[in-house]
Formats: structure tokens, C-alpha cells, sequence
């Protein structure tokens, strides 16, 4: 074999083999990694980073939304949400599937879902707020068809309130993301909302999290919690009152209602009836308009229709209607008549039927039977227009302007609610200062009227009304606290005063009767009035009635204002229709802020009565007591003890029935038709029940005097009633036509 | 026969002298560095596919390499002239072994679509390719040596008769298929006539030839080549589907930057890249090491080669010459293939990292024959100043 080495031409080709092989080649891969690693490492870097990784958001808990005895009114519960890695998914057909099956189990729908399933980001949200039973289906989903690696669940919190409908104007709802969108929830979305968390983790092929350390996390920080000024029992009174005086007088727009603190100008409760809920706070309420929508056929026409409804569904009345308030704001004529001293309470006013202002001649509502000589009170009690006019002609355009916008009428109250409206206000001449004299031709909103007369009645001070008292962090503690806020002094406590009693009398007296509120004093003021340019539009009366008072009128509390857009009853007037909401409202609301009602003697005669058990005493006994009660009673049969008895235990009647006491056997068993009691005088009523063995019980202007009959009865006429069963009836003074 | 102008650089053929110690020294270097890699590679695989047991693939190939360092020391201190008898038996029993794919092909064990391993049992299993590697060093140095440069310039005999051999051994691997042992047999192959004295102007011919027919392959097959064509140049374009690997790959080395995540810090091993352990291990090094060490890492490899061939030109004799040549051109084109590949210079093909790569009987084998070219390099003189 040659054994010779290498000669000079094999080292030549050996040394271009090793160049090639030993150095070009390598060097290529070195400028090759140069250009990967450093200059084009964010490429590859945010490649490697969305192939790697799980960007999750963390979401916070929503605050709470409490009112002012902590009765939590909106919660957020846990939930689940499902999150799909567009990235990770192969082909069409799959995603095709995962949108088919997951559209059945969240029961959303195809097109929605399937449109999601065509993103090929990393993060898409395929629903929020899923419950634990069709959370578990997901789950079961995922691992049967071994879809880990590119979908997850993440925890998420759902807003729910638990009393549906109840505040639903003033707590608002959220959306899909649980973004605030009406209402409180709107208002204070950002105190509420907490802040966005986020965790990025590193995750195999499978989408398992790294047994290692490489996590970025930032802690998603809870919302703050909200506590209202709302009373949850002054809000129920109030909802309740308004869904009976909706239905009772056919209202066909809303009932609104609210109630204020005088003192401190904290809104106590505030409502507009149809409400909706916000748990479904997209549905239509009203059915009939819901299937009307349906009908459309216009896709566009429809859309638009449909989301006019909802907003007319979501508005908050009692912050953004703007409505001419009519009489009642003759509180504030009369208020600053006597704050400029332009009359005093001998000044005299004359009512001839109607008042002329130039060319205008204008009607008082009594132009059938005018008031004729009126001091201030009269005029008061009587809502005569031609004083007012009188009236507001003498305070003058420029003063009657000034102390328009002194009582906050003429800009926001300011109030933490969206959608405040502040009406029209356009005085220019004569004509127009005489009829803004007694509130028409001009608009405000329920809130600004209400706050306006909460400063006449608390001593003058106009106050910034508010609706959130405290804000508190998610262990509890106060980060922000609301109080009384003075926006001015408008008129002196003097004026308030006499104000305070004049407004009373209204009640005692006056157009107001029907808000009489036997033991409480309340104050307060009618107002009807012509929706003009609506009325023009549709060819028919159209009303607004309203009634605002206070109460105990010496001392006031509160301030309530109610409103009926447009009622169709037979009688359309607030006296009638508003003046006993009022009345109802406070029989309870008075009690339960704790005012110590205080009877007139006659009031103190008319009282009701629980009746006792008295069924195993003997006869003496039963006497005994009922005398004690002040009640009389009467025998059927003879025995030694009662058997029985009506009316039955513990109902609740008044002192002027008489207790059956059966000593042998029971009472009879029998079924009575109830007659229809509308319209009946007390006397009448009492007789007519009296008749057929049915027992009475009587609410409203018991004691008044004038036109009193009934206007409700707790089980209507044609219904069937047990004998010997309590009959709650309600009484009005139906000549309360007033504007 | 006998050249005049070569006498005075006639001396004793026989390897007395010591191994190369710089040579050794990359080696172990090498060695350790790919024991490091194999372990933070395959810690996630052999966590997830041996039941936890993130060691199962370093321990192994710790044995093998302890094994494998035993044969390097016993096969330097052979005479490498004994490989000479070996040579003709070697290459049959690979060729047998190579055709055993279609005489008894349940011997064989397929992996990922491609048949290259033979099992012996269930433990242990090796490439008959790696057997067919080494059978062309020793035949073709044998046979070069034997023809001698003069005559290894004609063509029909220094160039035929081992196309031929070439054309025999490309055929039998292309039945696994193998295409990356077939470029490196067929680059070792060309490397040995090139030193032994075939014409350049007949090999680069050849080499025309070749090329002419692959694009002729890929007229013929236009789409599929396109395809393949897009990918490599662009993996990302079917990034979930045929670019999977490539993208992964490419990723992986990316997002190492400047610095590298760290060791043991590779988010792609952790079953994104495909065999992290095996194939793609650079690619886990680059993430890992970043541009700075793994350069460094690289250039080791390049002195590594470099030293190589630098025994091959110092060898006591030709022989000695072509099987150190032969020997390191083999693990030249081999890391060469697989740093391509991982860093998209080159197609995806199933190429491993000598040292590097998950592979105990391919390791052993390597390291046996990096002893053969110890041995070689025991028949280098002395340097100068010793």
C-alpha cells in the first residue's frame, strides 16, 4: 500500500475543503443567527410570545350598590367566561363545530358565535357570565373533543339585582362587559368598575400552564361599593303608590314619583311607573309595543323603533322630564310675592272669573263660580289664577326671573344622576310673566320642582340634591362621604314660615283636602295642567296632574312630589287623582320615619279597631272587653261561652260596627256578591254593606267635608266575599277639580 | 508506484505518537456542552412521555457516552492500517443491512414515516446508514490509496467505479428515505476522490449533472417542490400545517436574542418544537444560550472541524490522510446539515447534531470513530520546537 503522506496538491484540496466545510459554512450560520437573534429578534420574540403564552384579563368584582340601611339593590355573582385562542385552531371545519356546539350549550346565537370562531387572535370572548350548569357543559365540551389547547374558562362576575324591578330608573343596568350604561350604574361605572387586572403566563403546546416560574401579574382591583340616600321602605311605599294611581286613573304615559329629604336634599326615593328590570333591561316592557316592534318589517325602520322604545323604557323620568308644573308652583310665586314684600297676608285679590293681560283674557279654573275677594291664603287654598296673575305682575318680569333661577330652575340641580333636562324657561312679556305666574308655559323637571319647594319649606335654603351617600372600598371602609350641600339662601326663614302654613292649609282646607293625612299635618299643592302642544298634535285632552307636599308641615321631613302623565280617568284633576296618593303615601311613610301622629278629637272617635280573640270567653268577659275596645257588640244564641265570632280575629274594622258573638254555633258560612260602592256616600256605603252582613272599614277623608264618597274598595264589585268579612273602603272629596 | 518529488516526505506509517491533544480537548468540550444541552432539552419530553421522568434521556445518553469514550481510547490506540482488512466487510454488512429494509423489514422500526433504525430488541436500535457511513470512509480511502492520484485522475477510474458504490448505497437509503444520509454519505464520499486526486473539472461535472437533475425533479414535480420551496423560505406561511417545524424552529432561535432566555429557560421545548432533544436540540441552544454563546458554541464545532482536517494533512500517510478526512468531513456535513436546517438555511430534514443530539448507539459509533482518527493522528510528527 502507498504509505506515502500527503502531497502538496492533497493539502491544497484539503485546505479548500476545510474552508468550505470548516469555516464558510459556519460562518454562514453565525450570520444567520445574527440576523434571527439581533436583528430581527422582535419578530420572532412577539411570534414566540403570542405561540407561548396566555394573556388573561383579570376582571374585578363590581362595587355593590347598597341603599341607605345596606340593603344590597345590584350584586355581582361569580360567573365564568369562556375564552377562545383563535390562533390555536386548525381549520375552518373545526372552528365551523366549536362555534355549532358552543352556540347550543350558551345558547347563543350561530351567526354570532360562528363570526367570533373566524378571529384569529389569541383572546376572543366568547361569552360572559356563565352559569355554573352550562359552565360545567363548556368543561365537558372542551375535554371530550380535546380542545384544551385552544379554548379556557375564566372566572367573571355577573351583575344581578335581586328585587328586579324595584329603583330600576335610578339604579340603571350594565351591559355585556358590565359596563355601566344607565342610571347609578352609569354615573359611577368608573368608582364601580375597579380596575383591569392581567396575568400573562407561559403555557405549553397543550395550553397547560409551565411547571416554572414565568408569570406576569397584575392584580385586577376590585370596584368600590355605593350606598344610596334611597330608603328601600320609602321606595317600596312610593312604587307601590304609583303602580295603584297608574292603573287607578289609566295613565297613559308614566307615574313619577319623588321623595327628598328637605333638610339635607338626599333623594329618599325616586321612581317612574312602567318601570323595567334591569336583569333584562333589553326586553320591551310594554308587550303590546314589544309585538307592535315584531310587525315592522323594515329591518332599519324596526332597529330605530326598537331602541326609541328602550330609551323611553330606561329614562329616568324624574330627572329628565321636562313638564310645565301648573299650579304647584304657586308655592314659589307666593314664596317670592312675600319674600320681595309685594304682598302680605291681608293683601286682597280679586277674582272675576278670568283676568285680562293686555288682549289676553285668561280663565281661572272657578270661572263657572269665581272666588271674587281672596286675601293670600285664599288664593292659596283656592289655586286662583287671576291672583297669581295679579300676584306676578306685581313682583315684575325681573325679579319673578331672578328668583326663577335663585330656586335652581333654570340649571341642573346637579344631582349624581345622568340625564338631567333643565326645560324651558323664555319670559319676555307681560302675557308671558302672567301665565308663568301660575306654572304654565314654562318647563322644569321633577326634580328641580321638588328641590325648589324643599327650599320653601326647609327654611330657604335651596340645597344640591344627591343620591349617593357614602362610597365605600370592597373590606368596607368610607372613601367618600355626601352631605348637605347649600347651593344659596333664596328667600328668608320668615317666608318659609308663612309659607309652611299657608301650604297646609291648602291641605286643611283647601284644593288639597284629599292629601288630608288624619294625625300627620302635611302641606302641599295641586297642579294640572294642559299638555298644549301635545294635546294640539293628537286632537284630545291631555293632562299632566301633579302634587307636591311636605311634611309635618310645622317641622317638615320630607317633600313629595308625584306626577301623573296624562291620566284618563272619569276625572283627570290632581285633587282627585294625585291629592290621595299623597295621602296613601304618607299614612305610611309617616310612621315609619317615626313621626308621633297626633288625632284631632274627631279623628280620635273614627278610630279603627283590631279585634281581639274573644272566642272560649264567657259572655261577661267578652263584653268587658269589647267595651273596653269601644265597640259594641251583640248575641245569636245562648250558651256560656263564645263559640265563635265576627268579625274574625284580628281584622281590622271601625268603631262603629258591631261584634257577632255566637254562644251556640258558628258563624254562617256563606258567599256574598260584593256590589260596586263607587261613588257612594259613607252613610251609604255603611248601610249598603251593613245589608248583606259585610263589615266596613274606612280610609281616606273619613272626616272631611264637602262631596266625600267612595273611590276605592279592596275587593272590587262582582267578586265574591265571605259573610261577615272586613271591607276596606276609601273615601274622596270628589269636588277637588282644581287645576 | 512511486513519485519522485514525495520521497523525502516518506516516514514510518505507524501511529506511535500521541492522540491530538487540542483536538481532544474541542472534543470533550463538545461532549460536555451537548451532555448540558441534551439535558435541558429533553427535560420536558422525558417529563411528559416517560412519566415524569425529565432525566430518563440525559441518563441514557450519559451511558452511552461513557461507553462510547471507551471505544474512542481503545480505537486510537489501534493502528488505524488495520481498518484496511475491515473496510470491504464493513461496507457489505451495511449494504446487506441497508437492503434488509425490503428482505425482512420487521426487523426495522419506522419512526415518523421514515424506516432508518434497526431494533435489537426493544432497547437498543441503531442506523444502518451510520454503519454505511463509516463502510465508505474506510472502502473509499482504501481504494484511493490503493489507485494512487495519479490514476485517480482519470475519470473512469477515479471517479465510476465510487460514483457507482455512491449510486448503490443513495438507492438502497432511499427506500427509508433518507436524504439526509445520502447527501452526507454522497459529501463524503466526493470529499475522499477529491483529496484521493479525481479531476476537479469531472467532479464538478458531475456535480452540474446532479443539480440539472434535481431541477428537472422539481419541473417534474412542480407543485409538491413549491410547496417545499415556500415553506422553507417562508415557514410561517403554513405555520399550523407543513411549517410547523420550521416556524418552530425559527421561533425558538429568534426568541433567544442577544442573550438567550437562560439555561434551562426554552419555552419551545416544551412540545412545541418537534424532537428538542433530537434534531432541533440548536434550536433549543439558541433560545436558551442566545447569539452570544451559541456563536461561541459554533465556532468550537468550526475548530473542531478545522483540527479535523488539519490531522488529515499531517497524517503519516495518505491513507491516514483520507480516513481522518473522510472521518471529519462526515461530522462536518452532518452539523453543518443540522445548523441549517434549524436555522431555515436549508429545507427540513431529519438530520442530528453529532454530540449533541438524543442517540446513544449513533453517539457510540462517533465516538468510535473520532478514536480511528486519534489514531491517525498518533502518525503526525512531533510539532516543531518539540
Amino acid at each position: 500500500m502507498d504509505d506515502r503522506r500527503a502531497d502538496s496538491r492533497m493539502i491544497k484540496r484539503i485546505k479548500f475543503v476545510a474552508i468550505v466545510l470548516g469555516v464558510v459554512c459556519f460562518a454562514a450560520v453565525i450570520v444567520k443567527l445574527f440576523y434571527m437573534q439581533v436583528i430581527n429578534y422582535d419578530f420572532y420574540q412577539s411570534k414566540a410570545e403570542n405561540l407561548q403564552t396566555r394573556d388573561i384579563t383579570l376582571y374585578p368584582t363590581r362595587g355593590t350598590i347598597y341603599d341607605t340601611n345596606m340593603k344590597p339593590l345590584a350584586i355581582s355573582a361569580n360567573t365564568e367566561m369562556l375564552i377562545l385562542m383563535g390562533n390555536k385552531l386548525e381549520s375552518d371545519e373545526q372552528r365551523a363545530m366549536i362555534a355549532a356546539a358552543l352556540s347550543e350549550i350558551l345558547e347563543l346565537e350561530y351567526e354570532t358565535v360562528r363570526k367570533k370562531t373566524r378571529d384569529t387572535s389569541s383572546y376572543i370572548v366568547i361569552s360572559r357570565g356563565i352559569e355554573k350548569d352550562k359552565a360545567d357543559a363548556v368543561r365537558e365540551f372542551i375535554s371530550k373533543n380535546k380542545l384544551s389547547s385552544c379554548m379556557y374558562m375564566l372566572e367573571d362576575s355577573t351583575r344581578y339585582y335581586p328585587y328586579s324591578n324595584f329603583l330600576a330608573h335610578v339604579l340603571g343596568f350594565v351591559g355585556s362587559d358590565e359596563q355601566g350604561l344607565a342610571g347609578i350604574e352609569y354615573m359611577y361605572d368608573d368608582v364601580l368598575s375597579g380596575t383591569v387586572g392581567r396575568m400573562v403566563t407561559a403555557t405549553n403546546v397543550s395550553g397547560d400552564e409551565l411547571p416554572f416560574e414565568y408569570e406576569t401579574y397584575f392584580e385586577a382591583v376590585d370596584g368600590n361599593s355605593l350606598v344610596l340616600t334611597i330608603d328601600e321602605v320609602l321606595q317600596h311605599y312610593l312604587e307601590k303608590n304609583l303602580e295603584i294611581a297608574y292603573n287607578d286613573n289609566n295613565v297613559q304615559e308614566s307615574a313619577i314619583g319623588i321623595v327628598m329629604d328637605v333638610n339635607t336634599g338626599a333623594v329618599l326615593a325616586m321612581a317612574t311607573y312602567p318601570d323595567y328590570d334591569p336583569n333584562n333591561a333589553f326586553t320591551i316592557v310594554d308587550t303590546e309595543l314589544a309585538h307592535q316592534i315584531d310587525m315592522i318589517e323594515d329591518a332599519n325602520e324596526k332597529a330605530a323603533a326598537k331602541s326609541n322604545a328602550l330609551y323611553k323604557q330606561w329614562s329616568n323620568q324624574a330627572v329628565s322630564l321636562a313638564y310645565h308644573p301648573g299650579s304647584t308652583f304657586k308655592i314659589i310665586t307666593a314664596s317670592i310675592a312675600l319674600e320681595e314684600n309685594v304682598v302680605d297676608l291681608n293683601t286682597t285679590f280679586v277674582c272675576s272669573g278670568s283676568y285680562t293681560v293686555g288682549v289676553e283674557r285668561i280663565h281661572c279654573w272657578r270661572s263657572y263660580n269665581p272666588h271674587n275677594t281672596q286675601n293670600l291664603a285664599l288664593a292659596i287654598q283656592n289655586s286662583c289664577n287671576p291672583a297669581f296673575i295679579q300676584m306676578g305682575l306685581m313682583i315684575g318680569k325681573e325679579t319673578f326671573t331672578k328668583y326663577f333661577e335663585a330656586f335652581g330652575l333654570r340649571s341642573k340641580t346637579g344631582v349624581d344622576l345622568p340625564g338631567e333636562t333643565t326645560g324651558l324657561y323664555n319670559l319676555k312679556q307681560e302675557i308671558d310673566l302672567a301665565v308663568y305666574s301660575f306654572g304654565q308655559n314654562f318647563s322644569v323637571s321633577p326634580l328641580q320642582l321638588i328641590t325648589a319647594v324643599s327650599a320653601v319649606a326647609n327654611g330657604g335654603t335651596l340645597l344640591k340634591p344627591y343620591i349617593v351617600k357614602e362610597i365605600l372600598t370592597p373590606d368596607g371602609s368610607v372613601v367618600q362621604s355626601n352631605s348637605r350641600t347649600e347651593v344659596r339662601q333664596v328667600i328668608s326663614e320668615e317666608t318659609s314660615a308663612i309659607m309652611r302654613e299657608l301650604v297646609e292649609s291648602v291641605v286643611t282646607v283647601g284644593t288639597g283636602k284629599n292629601a288630608y293625612t288624619a294625625g300627620y299635618r302635611v302641606a302641599g299643592k295641586t297642579g294640572t295642567t294642559e299638555k298644549i302642544a301635545e294635546q294640539l298634535q293628537e286632537g284630545k285632552e291631555l293632562r299632566i296632574a301633579s302634587f307636591v307636599a311636605f311634611a309635618p308641615a310645622d317641622d317638615p321631613e320630607i317633600a313629595v312630589l308625584i306626577i301623573l302623565d296624562e291620566p284618563t280617568g272619569d276625572t283627570v284633576t290632581a285633587g282627585i287623582t294625585v291629592a290621595p296618593v299623597i295621602r296613601r303615601f304618607m299614612e305610611e311613610a309617616m310612621p315609619y320615619l317615626g313621626v308621633e301622629p297626633q288625632y284631632t278629637e274627631e279623628e280620635l272617635e273614627n278610630q279603627d279597631i283590631t279585634i281581639p280573640d274573644l272566642r272560649g270567653m264567657t259572655l261577661s268577659d267578652a263584653n268587658d272587653r269589647l267595651k273596653w275596645l269601644g265597640i259594641n257588640g251583640a248575641t245569636n244564641g245562648s250558651g256560656e261561652k263564645v263559640v265563635d265570632q265576627l268579625p274574625a280575629p284580628g281584622s281590622v274594622v271601625s268603631n262603629t260596627a258591631t261584634v257577632m258573638l255566637y254562644m251556640e254555633s258558628s258563624a254562617p258560612q256563606k258567599q256574598i256578591t260584593m256590589p260596586d260602592l263607587s261613588g257612594m256616600s259613607l252613610e251609604k256605603a255603611r248601610s249598603t254593606l251593613q245589608s248583606i252582613g259585610l263589615y266596613v272599614r274606612v280610609t281616606g277623608a273619613k272626616n272631611g267635608t264637602g262631596n266625600i264618597a267612595v273611590i276605592k274598595q279592596d275587593v272590587p264589585g262582582g267578586e265574591t266575599v265571605n259573610y261577615g268579612q272586613v271591607i276596606t273602603i276609601e273615601l274622596s272629596d270628589l269636588d277637588q277639580r282644581a287645576d | 508506484m512511486e513519485e519522485g518529488g514525495a520521497e523525502e516526505n516518506r516516514i514510518t506509517p505507524r501511529p506511535t505518537g500521541k492522540i491530538d491533544a487540542p483536538f481532544t480537548a474541542l472534543l470533550l468540550l463538545l461532549l460536555a456542552t451537548g451532555l448540558v444541552c441534551l439535558f435541558s432539552a429533553s427535560y420536558a419530553v422525558g417529563y411528559h412521555s416517560h412519566d415524569g421522568n425529565s432525566t430518563y434521556f440525559v441518563v441514557r445518553q450519559g451511558i452511552f457516552a461513557a461507553a462510547g469514550l471507551v471505544a474512542m481510547y481503545f480505537a486510537s490506540k489501534i493502528d488505524y492500517h488495520k481498518w484496511v482488512i475491515a473496510a470491504l466487510p464493513i461496507f457489505l454488512v451495511s449494504v446487506i443491512l441497508l437492503a434488509s429494509i425490503k428482505i425482512v423489514p420487521s426487523i426495522w422500526v419506522t419512526v415518523n414515516e421514515a424506516t432508518r433504525w434497526i431494533g435489537i430488541g426493544d432497547v437498543l436500535t441503531f442506523q444502518p446508514s451510520e454503519i454505511a457511513k463509516f463502510g465508505v470512509i474506510l472502502l473509499f480511502s482504501t481504494l484511493a490509496t490503493v489507485i494512487g492520484p495519479d490514476r485517480m485522475k482519470k475519470p473512469h477510474i477515479g471517479i465510476l467505479p465510487f460514483a457507482a458504490l455512491l449510486g448503490l448505497v443513495s438507492l438502497l437509503l432511499a427506500w427509508e428515505p433518507h436524504i439526509s444520509a445520502t447527501v452526507i454519505i454522497a459529501g463524503i464520499g466526493l470529499v475522499i476522490i477529491y483529496l484521493a486526486g479525481a479531476s476537479f473539472g469531472w467532479l464538478a461535472g458531475l456535480g452540474i449533472t446532479g443539480v440539472t437533475g434535481l431541477v428537472a425533479l422539481i419541473f417534474y414535480k412542480k407543485d409538491y417542490a413549491l410547496t417545499r420551496l415556500k415553506v422553507w423560505l417562508d415557514p410561517f406561511s403554513d405555520m399550523q400545517g407543513k411549517g410547523w417545524q420550521g416556524s418552530q424552529a425559527q421561533i425558538a432561535v429568534g426568541s433567544g436574542g442577544f442573550w438567550g432566555l437562560g439555561l434551562g429557560q426554552s419555552r419551545q421545548k416544551h412540545l412545541y418544537l418537534p424532537e428538542p432533544a433530537n434534531d432541533f436540540i440548536f434550536a433549543v441552544m439558541c433560545e436558551e444560550f442566545g447569539f452570544l454563546i451559541t456563536s461561541m458554541i459554533v465556532i468550537v464545532f468550526a475548530l473542531f472541524i478545522w483540527r479535523g482536517y488539519y490531522i488529515a494533512s499531517h497524517a503519516g500517510d495518505r491513507f491516514g490522510t483520507l480516513l481522518a478526512a473522510g472521518i471529519t468531513t462526515q461530522i462536518a456535513v452532518q452539523v453543518i446539515i443540522n445548523l441549517f436546517v434549524v436555522t431555515g438555511l436549508f429545507p427540513i430534514t431529519g438530520a442530528s447534531l453529532p454530540f449533541f443530539s438524543y442517540g446513544g448507539t449513533s453517539l457510540m459509533m462517533l465516538l468510535g470513530e473520532v478514536g480511528v482518527l486519534l489514531s491517525v493522528s498518533r502518525s503526525m510528527p512531533p510539532a516543531k520546537g518539540e
